[in-house]
């Protein structure tokens, strides 16, 4: 079954933005932001456009699925 | 009811607004389960002294009024804390992620609480007291409203153990 991986910490360490940072901007909590990173939470599509939209890219560069 | 907010983001924009000092969804929670325990068992306790161990004499049973002592004080301080922090305190509302995990606690307590209180249900039916049935003898809404809490404070428990952060989460 493939695996959700992201990129969302090395684009957020990319942008010097501390987890309360991109929580703040997507209106969720820091937990939801940390759990995404280490790949524990798959996003409605609502919140992975949200952060998309953050860092100006498109949600299947920050989100994808791997065998 | 215009202003009464719906969906999460206006949940959440609201509460950006407010200028009180934020309370986490943890922190609420913890809260709320303590409070819902120590309710939940000051009147499982009122059934189970009275009508199962038979208390209901005007013997004093000083082990008895100690637990309902503790269950009575409990229950007010925490709901005391409670209530104060409700008005001092601006409680961070949930997201996404927390709203779906407070769903699967739901569900996961609901079945723990059935599996637990069916039973016990049918043990204090059989060491009922005399030949009335527990459940006609008034005692009904008692076991009922502590059925209630104590599945609230399941649930609260189980949603913070489904939540809990890992150690290595600090802040980056």
């Amino acid at each position: 079954m493939p695996e959700m991986k992201t990129k969302l910490k090395e684009l957020r360490a990319s942008k010097n933005m501390k987890q309360g940072d991109l929580a703040d901007l997507v209106g969720v909590r820091r937990e939801t932001i940390i759990r995404l990173e280490k790949g524990q939470y798959n996003p409605s599509l609502k919140l992975a456009m949200d952060i998309a939209k953050i860092f100006g890219t498109s949600v299947e560069d920050i989100f994808f699925f791997e065998d | 009811m215009k202003n009464t907010p719906k969906s999460t983001e206006e949940i959440r924009a609201q509460y950006k607004k407010d200028k009180r000092k934020p309370m986490s969804v943890r922190a609420h929670t913890k809260l709320k389960a303590i409070t819902a325990l120590f309710s939940g068992l000051f009147f499982f306790y009122m059934v189970f002294s009275g009508d199962v161990l038979g208390m209901n004499d005007k013997e004093d049973h000083p082990a008895d009024i100690a637990v309902m002592f503790v269950l009575m004080t409990g229950m007010l301080i925490s709901g005391f804390i409670w209530l104060m922090n409700l008005a001092s305190y601006k409680m961070e509302p949930d997201d996404e992620m927390s709203a779906r995990t407070r769903d699967k606690a739901n569900g996961v307590s609901f079945f723990v609480w059935y599996l637990a209180v069916f039973p016990l249900l049918m043990v204090m039916e059989k060491v009922k007291n005399g030949s009335v049935s527990q459940l006609l003898r008034g005692s009904f809404y008692l076991i009922f409203i502590s059925g209630l809490l104590i599945y609230d404070a399941l649930r609260h428990f189980m949603f913070l153990m489904l939540d809990k952060p890992d150690r290595a989460d600090e802040e980056e």
